[in-house]
């Protein structure tokens, strides 16, 4: 016979499986594989935005601020401390690379009908729970299968399949920002056009840096309440809508997009006061893209937008003064054409990625001749 | 109290505690997965917890009351356990609603802690009872008896199990359930406690049970536990049934469909129906003959209708399916739609058309039982139904913008499991991966196909897709495959191994993680117990585990049968009883060494089991045969494990209290072991015969090394 088990060895046991549980369970960042010869590897640049503090260097990119110790890896997974200084390990190893119609991003008064050459390396400093792109959002470049294309040679691609602009997508090219400065500051020496698709979770030195490259943003406002973007999105309100005026004011082309996610970002009240602050703050000509959510990620028990839902946000958006609001993911809507502002025509028709009518000359309208906001050529 | 009144007590409490353990387990099971998505790892997990504290309840059960007044703390605990399961119910939903983000997908730490603290009164309580009535039992008779009250509690489940399977489930709601289960409870415990002169307690439950009816019947309990799931949403449809519980909610102008809360399709999607559809339709010259294998709801008939079909066949394991069909399917679609409930596999097996298209719109294979529609041998039962130029298709998780490594594994499997039995296979990425097999040759040019055929889309069109860029991407993804995966079988699931995979990357966890904590656990107890428990906790684990595969593999050479199943479970719970109460009574003597013949007996039968899997899978032998012979061995499997639990505390020399919980406990635990390593290890990485023969070695390396004494 063995020996009687006690209640303390009991206890011990339990404790002792639920430690392993937890510490099993628990997320490890290590930097195994990124050093080689106690280097880091060929992909990795040094950040411009950090400084020393008494705990760790502390990045300055993004409003997360992450102060990392030596070894320790950012929110973003895609920023290390390595030696005292943080380095991006992002940098020229893009984990997906293709050419979309520019539509797609949503942009719809930029180029319209122009292919982008679209790129995304791993990483972002968001973790939203209905991401499409979770499989390369939240994971680190060391942990996707990635190409080697280095800033000189991003433009070439582009031009090699005849896109018009490069668009920095898919993941969150905040994570890759030094990736994503000096490809943009090449290609636009080189006659192709950046286009930043974004959360737009950024601090205001490196945005107005990259700002003076990039010709496009379409910023994910993705819900207009603190509490809802702390657990949705693990972010704020507030720098985000900094983004969009200092996108504005920097010059860049802007759109942006509301996801509108049911039990979420549906609340109508919301959806008002997010209107209103945009049509008051100078965004009135700003195309605004309701998007309707789609089960994804970790949350899956949700239904699709209702489209009535959706329609009440264009509504809103409409008789809030916005001049252009579109709504996204549902095919066959009257809601994807520009109508102009001036005499309520059709400015463009569109179906799908496709323009049907193009009533826009020298970006005004054929029939008024009110102008049109949007690079249109 | 007199020796005749006590075992009264006894006898009829013991079988009511099995009664209400196996009625509740069934009932909880089913409301934890409405509120978590269901694979065999949540499953396991959810009975594994279950067990673990019954086990910890039986080993409780030692230190709680003493000669005098073990009597009435059964019957208060008996009392108390009867309005459990109402409250636990209750508690479950409004706790998990209050602390759970909306909408989220639950983590396996979530499924771990919160069914560990919400199973926590029932199954305590539960163990402490199992105890408390071995050693009354014992007392009273002077005698071990408790392999006797392991028998009864047995037959108590197996009276609990016919009832709610076959009777409760088809005709009440979870709460109608739950209150005949408590009115049942009530009254037996009030008879005994009326007998034991215990008139207070009986009176106090008897109030407890108007209060619990005032309170509670006619509130429409089960409409508002639903409503939780569904905020903002409003509840026009809900129906339970043996396949789980099936609502309809309307949100503005959108109709959604959930069976246990997983979103199954909403009104208005296009673009899931038309891809559904048009990728795999166009491929063909000419369809004429279609079958469409679930997936009615999203619309795909009335989409497969804008081809000039001759007939299609729609084949759905749901009979609530083809309630809902009534309402949303337009009645001119039936001239050409027949309409079959039936488990696919066994459809197959009998049908005597062939079909030009096949749309697979199975859900994911998150469960062993799922991975049966995505085998080689489906397939190659699916070619024989089909015409010689027909065209498959099925749907993976999208890939986005980059195939993540688990979706690659997934994907790869599953392209080269198609590639064994068809000549060509194209992915096309869109909202999801959709592979499209056929012996004949198949084209990117979907939209230029469309527009040809002058078929009428509001998505599949050109301009949504561009053939070219389709084709591009769907370049990188065959650049991508994995060529040297396994192939998906019915004896080796390999798919659904990814599948588990990728549900576990969603949180970030390696697959091996669960596999230490079990490990670590499990082996703990077991290296401390002596080598009697030792061979209880085998044969807990044995026994489970054969039970397990038994059920799959049938359900593999048989396809699915609710009520089947259901008998089967009855017959294992039956030969428990009959195993741990008339066995032990056969043998002359009872010694270690008889029992160590048993344990050799338990690993002869899983020797033997591949033998006999191997000759079902390749003879064909008449569906009654089949089930006698699967019937037999789910019997002769539990009459092993009921007599190795009855013999084990017959030769214990302890205190009847030690025994009593030690065993039970330890039975429990290698129970819950060898249903979490099995169905998420051994299986999906070893296959079934590996599976069987492993559990054999194990029984026989413990009976090998074990002291004599």
């Amino acid at each position: 016979m063995g020996k009687k088990i006690t209640k303390r060895e009991f206890l011990k046991c339990g404790f002792l499986g639920a430690c392993t549980c937890t510490l099993g369970l628990g997320k490890v960042h290590a930097m195994s594989d990124i050093l080689s010869n106690n280097n880091l590897w060929k992909w990795s640049k040094l950040s411009k935005y950090y400084i020393d503090t008494p705990r760790g260097a502390k990045c300055l990119i993004c409003p997360n601020e992450c102060t990392l110790k030596e070894g320790e890896v950012g929110d973003c997974r895609s920023r290390v401390n390595y030696k005292g200084k943080i380095y991006s390990i992002g940098y020229g190893n893009p984990c997906s690379l293709h050419v979309d119609p520019i539509e797609k991003k949503p942009l719809y008064h930029f180029l319209p009908e122009s292919k982008t050459f679209s790129l995304a390396v791993a990483g972002c400093n968001l973790a939203c729970l209905n991401c499409q792109n979770w499989q390369i959002s939240q994971v680190s470049p060391e942990e996707t299968r990635n190409y080697d294309l280095m800033p000189p040679e991003v433009y070439k691609q582009a031009k090699h399949y005849k896109c018009k602009s490069i668009a920095y997508t898919y993941s969150e090219p905040i994570a890759f920002y030094e990736y994503f400065l000096d490809s943009s500051k090449i290609a636009n020496e080189n006659g192709i056009k950046n286009v930043m698709v974004s959360a737009g979770y950024i601090k205001e030195k490196p945005l107005r840096e990259v700002a003076k490259y990039i010709h496009a943003a379409n910023i994910d406002l993705k819900s207009f309440d603190n509490d809802i973007y702390a657990r949705l999105n693990a972010g704020e309100v507030q720098p985000i809508l900094d983004t969009l005026q200092i996108l504005k004011e920097e010059g860049v082309w802007l759109e942006i997009t509301n996801l509108v996610v049911p039990e979420w970002t549906d609340n109508v009240e919301m959806i008002k006061q997010m209107c209103s602050w945009l049509y008051k703050n100078g965004f009135k000509d700003t195309p605004l893209h309701f998007s309707r959510f789609t089960p994804m990620y970790k949350l899956t028990h949700l239904p699709y937008t209702p489209v009535s839902t959706l329609n009440k946000a264009y509504e809103i958006a409409k008789n809030t003064g916005l001049n252009y609001v579109y709504i996204g993911n549902v095919p066959g809507l009257n809601a994807q054409n520009t109508y102009c502002p001036g005499c309520n025509k059709i400015a463009i028709e569109r179906k799908g990625y496709k323009i049907i009518q193009y009533n826009i000359i020298n970006g005004k309208c054929k029939s008024c001749d009110t102008a049109l906001a949007g690079v249109w050529n | 109290m007199t020796k005749n009144y006590q075992i009264k007590l006894v006898k009829p409490g013991i079988i009511l505690l099995g009664f209400i353990a196996i009625a509740t387990q069934i009932i909880l099971l089913r409301e934890f997965l409405t509120l978590i998505s269901g694979n065999e790892l949540v499953i396991g997990i959810i009975l594994a917890n279950w067990m673990l504290l019954t086990g910890f309840g039986a080993y409780l059960g030692k230190f709680i009351g003493n000669k005098e007044n073990r009597a009435p703390w059964i019957l208060t605990l008996l009392g108390i356990l009867a309005f459990i399961p109402i409250v636990t119910v209750l508690i479950l939903h409004n706790a998990w609603y209050s602390l759970f983000l909306p909408g989220m997908m639950a983590g396996i730490l979530h499924v771990f802690y919160y069914s560990l603290i919400i199973l926590f009164p029932f199954c305590v309580i539960s163990g402490i009872l199992f105890t408390l009535f071995a050693q009354e039992e014992s007392v009273i008779t002077n005698k071990n008896r408790i392999g006797d009250v392991y028998a009864w509690e047995s037959f108590g489940s197996l009276i609990g199990g016919i009832i709610i399977n076959f009777i409760l489930i088809w005709i009440s709601t979870t709460f109608q359930s739950l209150y005949i289960v408590m009115i049942v409870v009530v009254m037996v415990t009030v008879y005994l406690g009326i007998k034991n002169g215990q008139y207070l307690k009986s009176g106090l439950i008897i109030i407890a049970a108007f209060i619990f009816g005032y309170f509670f019947l006619n509130k429409e309990q089960d409409k508002k536990v639903r409503e939780m799931a569904f905020p903002s949403q409003e509840l026009v449809y809900m129906s339970d049934s043996p396949f789980g519980i099936f609502a309809i909610t309307e949100q503005g102008d959108q109709l959604n469909y959930y069976e246990n809360n997983i979103l199954m399709a909403s009104s208005g999607d296009i673009i899931t129906k038309e891809e559904s559809v048009h990728l795999a339709m166009v491929q063909h010259k000419d369809p004429k003959t279609v079958l469409v294998l679930s997936g009615l709801i999203s619309g795909i008939i009335e989409e497969v209708s804008e081809y000039e079909i001759r007939h299609v066949d729609y084949v759905d394991i749901n009979p609530e399916v083809f309630n809902i069909a009534k309402h949303i399917l337009n009645t001119e679609l039936y001239q050409t739609l027949n309409l079959i409930e039936c488990d696919p596999v066994r459809f197959l097996r009998k049908n005597n058309n062939k079909y030009d298209v096949v749309l697979i719109n199975f859900p994911k294979p998150s469960t062993i039982q799922l991975n049966r529609y995505y085998t080689k041998e489906f397939f190659q039962l699916l070619k024989e139904n089909i015409n010689e130029d027909a065209v498959v298709s099925l749907s993976m998780p999208s890939s986005a913008n980059y195939l993540g490594d688990e979706v690659k594994k997934l994907l790869s499997i599953i392209f080269k499991t198609l590639s064994s039995e068809f000549k060509n296979v194209l992915i096309f990425p869109a909202s999801e991966n959709f592979l499209i097999a056929s012996d004949n040759d198949l084209t990117y040019k979907i939209t230029e196909t469309i527009e040809y055929l002058n078929i009428p889309t509001e998505y599949v069109n050109s301009y949504y897709f561009d053939d070219y860029l389709l084709e591009s991407r769907s370049k990188q993804l065959h650049q991508q495959i994995d060529h040297s995966v396994l192939v998906n079988q019915d004896f080796s699931p390999v798919f659904y191994q990814s599948q588990i995979q990728l549900w576990m990357s969603y949180f970030n966890i390696k697959y091996w993680i669960p596999a230490l904590f079990i490990l670590l656990f499990s082996g703990f107890f077991f290296f401390k117990a002596g080598t009697i428990y030792k061979g209880v906790f085998a044969a807990g684990f044995a026994g489970t585990s054969i039970e397990i595969i038994l059920l799959l593999v049938f359900q593999v050479v048989f396809g699915y049968v609710y009520a089947v199943v259901g008998i089967f479970i009855m017959i294992f719970m039956g030969g428990l009883a009959y195993g741990s109460y008339y066995l032990p009574k056969f043998l002359k003597e009872i010694d270690l060494l008889r029992f160590k013949y048993l344990q050799i007996g338990i690993s002869a039968f899983a020797f033997l089991l591949p033998v006999i899997f191997i000759l079902i899978k390749n003879i064909e032998i008449p569906e009654v045969i089949l089930f006698i012979i699967f019937a037999l061995l789910i019997f002769v499997i539990s009459v092993l494990t009921g007599a190795v639990f009855s013999i084990a505390s017959k030769i214990s020399q302890k205190d009847y209290g030690s025994i009593a919980s030690r065993a039970y406990g330890l039975d429990l635990l290698g129970a819950a072991t060898g249903a979490l390593i099995l169905t998420i290890y051994l299986i999906p990485l070893l296959g079934f015969i590996w599976s069987v023969l492993i559990t054999g070695f194990f029984n026989l390396i413990l009976v090998m090394t074990s002291k004599s004494r």
